[in-house]
């Protein structure tokens, strides 16, 4: 029997793109299914309470709410474009914008309480004890979320990072969260020589001695590779295009590149670089980064599959 | 509390500062940086220092040309991009990274040198009120005091004290040291007010600024003083002239010095609350009150102050301006005091007076000449008007300890500094490194003066405000092409056939602020100041492209630091 598993990453807050994962099982025949980081968004709206009417700009566009139905269809927009919302007084909100720890706290609690409405949605609508989904965060993921994936381990749902993971057929999957630097200075980074010696301890404490089964699923992906092109940003952040095309510059780990030329696992996988949405290869090892458009509520992913004697197929999809 | 002040928004990952700066306080930490020693100095020591000149008009054509135009390109670069930091932010983003970090560096260098030297020199003006109560009150023990504190050993240690209350106060965040910016600026805008009032009161009065001279001094005191510089008259450097428009120019760069300071609010940018009405109320309309200011004290000084010529037929001083050619109304009395107290010291000036050393007022310092034209049962008013001005400079120091630690701050925050110096206190909102390490430079800026002997007051840094302003302003002028995403967020979009208003006044702000530059240059000793200067701007070339090398050694896009905003 084939073992078909679901890769996915960088979905950041949107609900929509996590249902669609959810549905991957269904769809395509998944035994296997995984969000490999990036998993919280970047912002929340304040609803203000008027008394008889919610209001919130979105988007630079303002909304008003005047029924209960109306509130939660305003919600449902925010939250399909991988915004949070919390509903308050506008005097509330004043508090929380002077106060920096109100608003980690708000953060905290929002991106908490999506992560746990998630994984509620995971475990109702997907049968564990048959598939197995592994959830693990990212770089751009605050250090609070790994515990409420944990807290869902004991229904099925698998954290990943403090453990090998061994699916079907002797298949093993390691895996590892940071990334090198980022202009942005994300809550998951090390530089390059330092996050070679994580990734290296890691895979050493693995006490895998053959690598024709091991699966590296490393949110950063390898340098010099088709998974680590960013567009080249001029000084207005628009792409720099030459002849037509946007140039691309590469922008991954050559840690994670020089432990996959060495150890060559059977697969890497790999997101981040959200416009690298392909696959490539490195010595014998077969990379994948399903890219990401999120913020269009798109699911990118790979189909891979598995026989019992190695891989069988992977192709990309999109829905 | 309206919804339409409330955020609409919240971002990940903030920068930790907390938007508690409203309008009045950012106009005050223009005010209590700009307004200090430099006016209350010049406007008595200039009829000394640039005879020729009449500084009124240096300060309304500098105010007018330079102030006031980078005043405002400034405010609308800040409101653009509301981060703390200030033109580092924008020269960066806008021009260039490496040019924005090295103006940013040669700035803070005035500014950390500069706050040390102030706590030093604060002392004097602070020696000087204890002077003038203790004549005014006829109290020994105050002018005892006034005494010790003018000494080296007051200076170094109540200039450290200084520095150390104000840096331990600065840990406390913006609210509290809000509060105490407006509490010293208040008392220093009534110091101001003060002056004004007494010489605009006392000082029209016909032969007003001889009698309280006399008052003090004794009969015939303000006469000695005369005559015994028309005596002097051969030393080249009477201070006596015509008026001269080109020396008026010249000493627009002391004026420019006075100006240092009315940008200071866009260094707060990521604390204001409302970056764009508090940047045009601090930095606009406070050079604008700040220009009166300029413009009217020095008017009224020589207006008080100008030797009657009844004084002159009475001294034999009229042959000798025959001589010279100069009118008799150009004759100053601030200037001949100063003038003998340079050329003979204060000991000769004592003994000319016929008084103990220690009832001898400083030449260069308003206070002198305004308590001494207030009559005798007005000794609170005198006493009142020197401890207000006594504060004036003092109060600088928290406006400067707040534009240093956020520059550092700044450049941290985009690894270009060690990125501890980042950090921000959780409950206090207040970046803690960066507000010890700007402890630690002022206690530096005290020490080097004790050991220099004030060699290192004597460094002319204007040199490199004017680059850092000219730089901002240069990259006012070509932001609206350069990044026409951050010109969309401009609150001033007016174009002039096709050339966007923005882009005009920040070249002309670069065209003068280069002029001043020329002209700073040209006065720069070369032994002291040039070689301090491009050795501290050579240190900071170094620090750019050391922590050029090493982030992009860490996988770091440097690009992408600079072409983004940082978070508020």
């Amino acid at each position: 029997m084939t073992v078909r598993m679901f890769f996915a990453a960088d979905i950041h807050g949107n609900t929509m793109v996590w249902r669609k994962w959810l549905n991957a099982v269904n769809v395509y025949k998944a035994n296997v299914i995984i969000l490999a980081g990036d998993l919280t968004g970047k912002a929340v709206v304040p609803i203000f309470d008027k008394g008889n009417s919610y209001e919130a700009e979105v988007m630079g566009k303002k909304y008003t709410a005047k029924s209960k139905d109306e509130l939660e269809a305003l919600k449902e927009r925010i939250e399909n474009i991988s915004y949070y919302y919390i509903v308050l007084t506008p005097q509330e909100a004043q508090e929380i914008a002077a106060d920096p720890k109100k608003q980690e706290k708000l953060f905290e609690q929002v991106m908490t309480e999506r992560l746990r409405k998630w994984l509620d949605l995971l475990t109702e609508k997907v049968d564990l004890k048959n598939v197995t989904a592994i959830v693990m965060p990212g770089n751009d993921d605050e250090r609070y979320i790994d515990e409420t994936i944990k807290s869902y381990e004991d229904r099925g749902v698998i954290y990943p990072l403090d453990k090998t993971v061994e699916i079907t057929y002797g298949y093993k999957i390691i895996s590892h969260e940071y990334v090198n630097p980022t202009p942005w200075n994300t809550p998951r980074e090390a530089p390059e020589d330092k996050l070679e010696k994580i990734l290296r301890d890691k895979i050493e404490k693995s006490g895998e001695k053959e690598f024709s089964k091991v699966l590296f699923n490393f949110h950063c992906p390898p340098y010099d590779t088709k998974l680590d092109l960013a567009p080249k940003l001029d000084k207005n952040l628009k792409p720099v295009y030459v002849g037509g095309k946007p140039l691309m510059v590469h922008v991954g780990s050559k840690a994670v590149r020089k432990l996959e030329e060495e150890y060559q696992p059977l697969m890497g996988l790999h997101g981040h670089i959200h416009e690298s949405y392909a696959s490539d290869k490195i010595g014998r090892t077969i990379v994948v980064n399903p890219g990401s458009e999120y913020t269009e509520g798109l699911l990118r992913g790979f189909i891979i599959e598995f026989e019992p004697d190695g891989l069988k197929n992977y192709w990309k999809i999109e829905g | 509390m309206g919804s339409e002040e409330a955020p609409t928004l919240f971002v990940r990952r903030a920068s930790g500062l907390v938007r508690t700066i409203g309008p009045f306080t950012a106009f005050m930490i223009v005010f209590t940086h700009t307004v200090g020693g430099g006016i209350h100095k010049l406007a008595v020591i200039a009829s000394y220092s640039s005879p020729g000149a009449f500084i009124p008009y240096s300060f309304l054509v500098t105010g007018l040309l330079a102030g006031l135009t980078t005043a405002f390109v400034y405010a609308v670069m800040g409101s653009m991009m509301p981060r703390t930091g200030g033109d580092y932010i924008f020269i960066t983003r806008g021009l260039s990274p490496a040019l924005g970090f090295i103006a940013s560096w040669g700035f803070w260098f005035t500014e950390v040198l500069s706050f040390g030297i102030i706590a030093w020199y604060s002392i004097d003006f602070f020696a000087t009120a204890l002077t003038a109560g203790g004549i005014a009150l006829k109290s020994t023990e105050w002018l005892n005091t006034a005494q010790w504190v003018a000494s080296a050993e007051a200076h170094w240690i109540l200039g450290i004290l200084f520095v150390f209350i104000f840096s331990v106060i600065a840990l406390f965040g913006m609210r509290v040291y809000g509060w105490l910016i407006n509490i010293l600026g208040t008392l220093a805008i009534i110091g101001c007010i003060t002056n004004l009032i007494i010489l605009a009161g006392w000082g029209f009065a016909p032969g007003a600024s001889v009698a309280g001279w006399n008052r003090i001094y004794g009969p015939g005191a303000y006469e000695k003083i005369v005559q015994k510089a028309f005596q002097m008259s051969d030393n080249p450097a009477f201070p006596v002239a015509s008026f001269s428009w080109s020396d008026t120019m010249r000493a627009g760069i002391g004026a420019i010095w006075a100006y240092i300071g009315i940008t200071a609010a866009v260094y707060v940018g990521g604390e204001l609350k409302t970056p764009t009405t508090s940047l045009l109320i601090a930095q606009v309309l406070g050079t604008i009150l700040i220009m009166a200011y300029y413009i009217t004290l020095p008017f009224l000084v020589y207006s008080a102050w100008v030797v009657p010529q009844d004084v002159l037929q009475k001294v034999g001083a009229m042959p000798v301006l025959q001589k010279l050619g100069v009118p008799p109304d150009r004759v100053y009395f601030t200037a001949l005091y100063q003038f003998l107290m340079n050329q003979l010291g204060p000991a000769e000036v004592a003994k000319l007076l016929g008084v103990p050393q220690n009832m001898l007022m400083p030449g260069g310092v308003v206070v002198t000449y305004t308590v001494a034209l207030l009559p005798h049962e007005l000794a609170w008013f005198q006493v009142l008007n020197a401890t207000l001005v006594g504060i004036v400079l003092l109060k600088d120091i928290p406006a400067f300890f707040v534009v240093c630690s956020r520059m550092i701050f700044a450049w941290a925050f985009d690894r270009f500094f060690p990125e501890v110096f980042a950090a921000v206190n959780a409950r206090f909102h207040s970046p803690h490194w960066a507000i010890v390490l700007v402890l630690i430079g002022g206690i530096a800026g005290v020490l080097l003066n004790v050991v220099s002997g004030e060699w290192l007051a004597s460094v002319d840094t204007t040199m490199l405000y004017q680059f850092a302003v000219m730089c901002g302003a240069l990259a006012a002028a070509v932001l609206p092409y350069l990044r026409a995403d951050l010109y969309e967020k401009s609150p001033l979009k007016v174009e002039i056939a096709k050339v966007p208003l923005l882009s005009i006044i920040g070249a002309f702000a670069f065209a003068v602020n280069f002029y001043f530059l020329i002209v700073a240059g040209s006065w720069l000793n070369i032994e002291k100041d040039l070689v301090m200067q491009s050795a501290w701007m050579g240190i900071g070339a170094y620090i750019f492209l050391g922590f050029l090398i090493y982030n992009q050694k860490r996988g770091i896009d440097v690009k992408t630091i600079y072409t983004e905003i940082p978070p508020a």
